[in-house]
């Protein structure tokens, strides 16, 4: 009997030192970290691979970067980073009119769309044609003529086009860069926007995030 | 005698504790890797990986977590990064983590467009008597899909109606800075589709109220919770982080990223 207590007791100690090591190493969560197993990765030949392939982009030399959440957009040469500028991206506000008899309660979100997108089209000195969501944001009343529609001086010296009426260009209101208060487009300040239009063919690349 | 008294307690105390291991284990046993409800909305629909069967299992069986994309045997050193090299060129997302880099990098169309440095590296698993869950097998070669933030961003969007023709005040509507409208917590979570879960640290608290459990009151609370509902994911990788990086992805993170792990031959 004596020697099955001991041995039980023996038994009972082992086990629950083990269980108690055990415990001891898990995190409080509930989770046991440890170092990631490095040595099953791939070898140096699959490393190089992506590094050739990743850092620098086979398309373009030049290319944008825009960040529209913190409005900074960065001119990169390759892996080179050639201007850095603090821009204004959307405002992510949804602008709701309001449905009359003549009106049909339309919406709009103004994003600037994350994604791959182009430069499509330069233009210097250009003119803008207010959208109808211009008009109704600032309670006027939609005009019958479509060349009324036409505005010159806000868009600065120059615009990029990047497709379905999205560009970058620049702005009357330069106190407001670093914030979201476009409605789509980028805006920049008249030196940047001087550079960007400088460097930037058409179809250089803009990635968006 | 009372050398027996002794043993006999010391044996009866032993099993106690070898008891409450038992049931700890028994009741963390792995729940399906439910995706918490708390992802933000407007992430693109993405394929999802098949689900687990509902009802209880007994052994986490992280396999059974169906991959979203599993490659052939061609590239068997790691079939993510070839599936990463083919869609390279797609408008999408993806986090890569390079563990003996030391960076965590944003891609998009096959560019680089941000990369973040990694102070530290930690994979994690459930606990288990004596140690924890292993690691899956294939844990380096899947593409995580579907990345969620925990907690999402506060807030909803802000919605402004045109006014009445000719009523306009003319008043310009400033916007907060990103940092005024998405404060960061002390710590958030990067959720994928497949039960991989990002857990970030390193920053600095800016925003009080829904937090991640860790930041609830620690200790027993907390091994109760766990007792109770079990390990929320199969898989977890801690990031530390610098500040700025740390409140940087929280912010900008597009949802829906995608995640792989690159690693060795460094």
């Amino acid at each position: 009997m004596r020697r099955i207590l001991i041995g039980t007791g023996i038994f009972l100690l082992v086990v629950g030192a083990v269980a108690v090591g055990g415990m001891l190493m898990v995190d409080r969560s509930g989770y046991h970290y440890v170092d990631p197993d490095l040595s099953l990765g791939p070898n140096a030949g699959d490393r190089l691979k992506l590094e050739t392939r990743f850092t620098k982009p086979p398309e373009a030399k030049v290319y944008i970067v825009i960040d529209r959440t913190h409005n900074r957009l960065e001119l990169r040469k390759g892996s080179t980073t050639t201007l850095s500028a603090v821009c204004s991206a959307g405002s992510g506000y949804l602008l709701k009119e309001r449905s009359t008899d003549k009106r049909k309660g339309r919406q709009w979100v103004f994003d600037t769309p994350r994604g791959i997108h182009r430069i499509r089209n330069k233009r210097t000195d250009p003119a803008w044609k207010r959208p109808d969501w211009d008009y109704i944001e600032k309670g006027e009343a939609l005009p019958r003529n479509s060349n009324d529609r036409i505005e010159t001086g806000m868009l600065g010296a120059y615009a990029m086009d990047l497709g379905d009426g999205y560009m970058i260009h620049g702005t009357l209101y330069e106190r407001l860069l670093g914030r979201g208060v476009t409605h789509g487009c980028v805006r920049l300040g008249k030196n940047d926007l001087a550079t960007v239009y400088k460097e930037c063919p058409i179809g250089t690349p803009i990635y968006i995030y | 005698m009372r050398t027996r008294n002794i043993k006999q307690v010391l044996s009866l105390g032993l099993a106690s504790l070898l008891c409450v291991a038992l049931v700890d284990v028994s009741s963390a046993a792995d729940k399906p890797a439910a995706d918490k409800p708390t992802a933000d909305k407007s992430a693109p629909a993405k394929p999802k990986a098949k689900t687990k069967a509902k009802g209880k299992a007994k052994e986490p069986d992280l396999s059974a977590v169906a991959p979203p994309r599993m490659f052939g045997s061609a590239y068997p050193a790691n079939p993510a990064l070839k599936s990463w090299l083919a869609e390279a060129g797609a408008d999408s997302f993806y986090l890569v983590l390079d563990p003996p880099g030391r960076t965590l990098q944003l891609v998009l169309g096959g560019v680089v467009i941000r990369t973040f440095e990694v102070a530290e590296v930690k994979m994690a698993t459930p606990r288990r008597l004596a140690g924890a869950a292993r690691l899956p097998k294939d844990w380096h070669e899947r593409v995580w899909t579907g990345a969620k933030l925990d907690p999402p961003h506060p807030g909803a969007r802000t919605e402004i109606v045109g006014p009445e023709i000719g009523t306009a005040s003319g008043e310009v509507l400033v916007p907060p800075t990103p940092e005024e409208a998405i404060p960061v917590p002390s710590m958030y979570r990067i959720r994928f589709a497949e039960g991989l879960t990002l857990e970030m640290t390193g920053g600095v608290a800016e925003q009080k109220g829904t937090l991640p459990p860790t930041e609830l009151p620690k200790g027993f609370k907390e091994k109760i919770r766990m007792l109770r509902e079990g390990a929320p994911d199969p898989l977890r990788v801690r990031l530390t982080l610098q500040p700025d990086a740390y409140s940087e992805i929280y912010r900008a993170l597009p949802p829906g990223t995608d995640f792989v792990i690159v690693h060795g031959g460094s």
